[in-house]
């Protein structure tokens, strides 16, 4: 029964353990958690210490997280009190780790006379990976089909629908039948699923952050944008389903209890895993992709340039720019006037926090989770 | 093309963009109406401030390399086939070649490599 019970409970701290366990393995070979280092560097012993350490730390954390959900706390309090455990606990351990890595760098004097440069390809800028508008047409489909179908079915609900369900999936409390009560999640589902499509759009045209030591950066950048995008708006689609089933047990179409919980988590559960697969296999900012023959022969082609640059030339290195990552996760740089960049330590986007257009969308994703539950009230 | 800078260098960020753009036109990488980021774009996928890609898009309008507009970013108007410049642009150009040749001479280059070596430069643009 206890068993049984937690399993579910369980699952996300061994999700957050496992991923937290590959980031390392996620992330441009020359930042080194949240540390820039040279290519030259890679070798350094301090580095494979920090890694060994790291490990060892994140599977100590994940054991004392998942001990606590299981045998410490109990119900709702034991889910929270073992997933703030993890989180909290590998964040600090990553933190070690960073500062291992940002002491040697330190005293080994690793970025001494070396010639530290940006580089950007201009046509990433103007001829860009074309937005693959048509992936989002799932969502916006399931969406639709939604709406015309609550449309239709609209007479014969019950005059009163359903608003809140227990964890086993038995009604607690509900709301006379109005267009808003029957429609509420209709309008949710039209929001998560536009937010998720603008957010796709405007993050993957986001600052390139090249690699100056990888020649095929800019190749990189281009699949991890292309990938990136269609995974994204598939993981919309699954949202929009995810919320169709919750539409329909509230319209009384299908039963709350039984399979639906199953059915209900379905869509977002496999949408998730199968993001995970891809991020690891793709890594952050195509980071893992390999780069096939065609690719590099087309790079090849690039050389003069690339040496023009000082893209290939010995001695050069990325800028050390740790100065502008705080704790090596948070971008703040006044210069920079790129609003969406890719995470130092993790796959995806994060913002620039020196730009106001930054903290205003950050207050208004605040308020959209604040208001959100009020509206399904 | 790549365009590199070294944020931290002795040589302003602008003249360093500046520069890099004068080579590609020179090479033929850039061509007539080939088009350069935006500035913002450019500034952001560099780290770089927007006044500085700026003041290197401004330097390039004045020298009659690119249009600026404001939503296509630079636009490239000419390049070497593009006919003989002013009498103001080659004065330009020879006072600030005058330097860079004192330089070679005075620190005792002998003319005659000083040509070959301006020559094998040239025929490098040229692709010759």
């Amino acid at each position: 029964m206890q068993s049984s019970s937690s399993l579910p409970v369980v699952v996300p701290i061994l999700l957050i353990g496992g991923l937290t366990l590959l980031t390392p393995m996620l992330t441009p070979r020359t930042v080194r958690f949240g540390v820039r280092v040279p290519a030259e560097r890679l070798g350094e012993p301090a580095l494979a210490e920090a890694l060994r350490r790291y490990r060892a730390g994140v599977v100590a954390v994940t054991a004392v997280a998942v001990l606590i959900a299981l045998f410490v706390a109990t119900s709702t309090a034991a889910w929270l009190a073992g997933v703030a455990v993890e989180v909290a606990g590998t964040f600090a351990v990553y933190l070690v780790a960073r500062a291992h890595v940002a002491a040697a760098k330190h005293e080994g004097r690793w970025f001494e006379g070396l010639k530290q440069v940006t580089v950007a390809d201009t046509a990433l800028r103007t001829s860009p990976e074309p937005f693959p508008w048509a992936w989002s047409l799932p969502a916006v489909l399931v969406v639709a089909a939604t709406a015309v179908f609550g449309a239709v079915r609209y007479p014969d609900m019950p005059d009163r629908l359903v608003t809140h369900y227990d964890a086993s999936g038995h009604p607690t409390s509900y709301a006379d039948k109005s267009f808003g009560s029957a429609f509420a999640l209709v309008a949710v589902q039209i929001a998560i699923t536009a937010l998720i499509v603008v957010l796709t759009r405007v993050t993957v045209r986001g600052k390139a952050n090249l690699d100056v030591q990888d020649p095929h950066a800019a190749e990189r950048q281009r699949r991890f944008v292309a990938i990136m995008s269609r995974c994204l708006l598939l993981f919309a689609a699954a949202t929009a389903l995810t919320l169709a089933v919750t539409a329909l047990t509230t319209w009384d179409v299908i039963g709350s209890t039984g399979w639906t919980p199953v059915l209900l988590l379905a869509p977002v559960a496999i949408a998730t895993v199968g993001l995970v697969v891809v991020v690891v296999r793709v890594g952050q900012g195509g980071s893992r992709l390999p780069v096939d023959a065609a690719a590099a022969a087309a790079a090849a082609g690039n050389e003069v340039a690339g040496a023009a640059a000082g893209n290939s030339a010995p001695g050069t290195v990325n800028r050390d720019d740790d100065r502008f990552w705080k704790a090596g996760v948070v971008y703040f740089n006044r210069d920079d006037p790129a609003v969406w960049v890719q995470k130092r330590f993790g796959v995806g986007w994060t913002v620039n926090f020196a730009r106001p257009a930054a903290l205003a969308f950050l207050v208004g994703i605040v308020v959209l989770a604040i208001v959100i539950p009020l509206l399904l009230r | 093309m790549l365009l590199s800078v070294e944020p931290d260098g002795d040589v302003p960020i602008y003249q360093q963009l500046r520069d890099q753009i004068v080579v590609a036109v020179a090479a033929g990488e850039l061509a007539a109406g080939d088009s350069l980021p935006t500035t913002r774009q450019l500034a952001a996928d560099l780290g770089i401030n927007m006044h500085t890609v700026n003041k290197a898009y401004d330097l390039l309008r004045a020298e009659g390399l690119v249009r600026l507009g404001r939503r296509t970013g630079a636009v490239v108007v000419r390049g070497p086939g593009d006919g003989a410049p002013g009498a103001e642009v080659v004065a330009d150009w020879e006072r600030r070649a005058r330097t860079l040749l004192a330089e070679a001479f005075a620190k005792g280059m002998p003319p005659p490599e000083v040509v070959e070596r301006c020559r094998a430069l040239l025929d490098e643009f040229s692709g010759r």
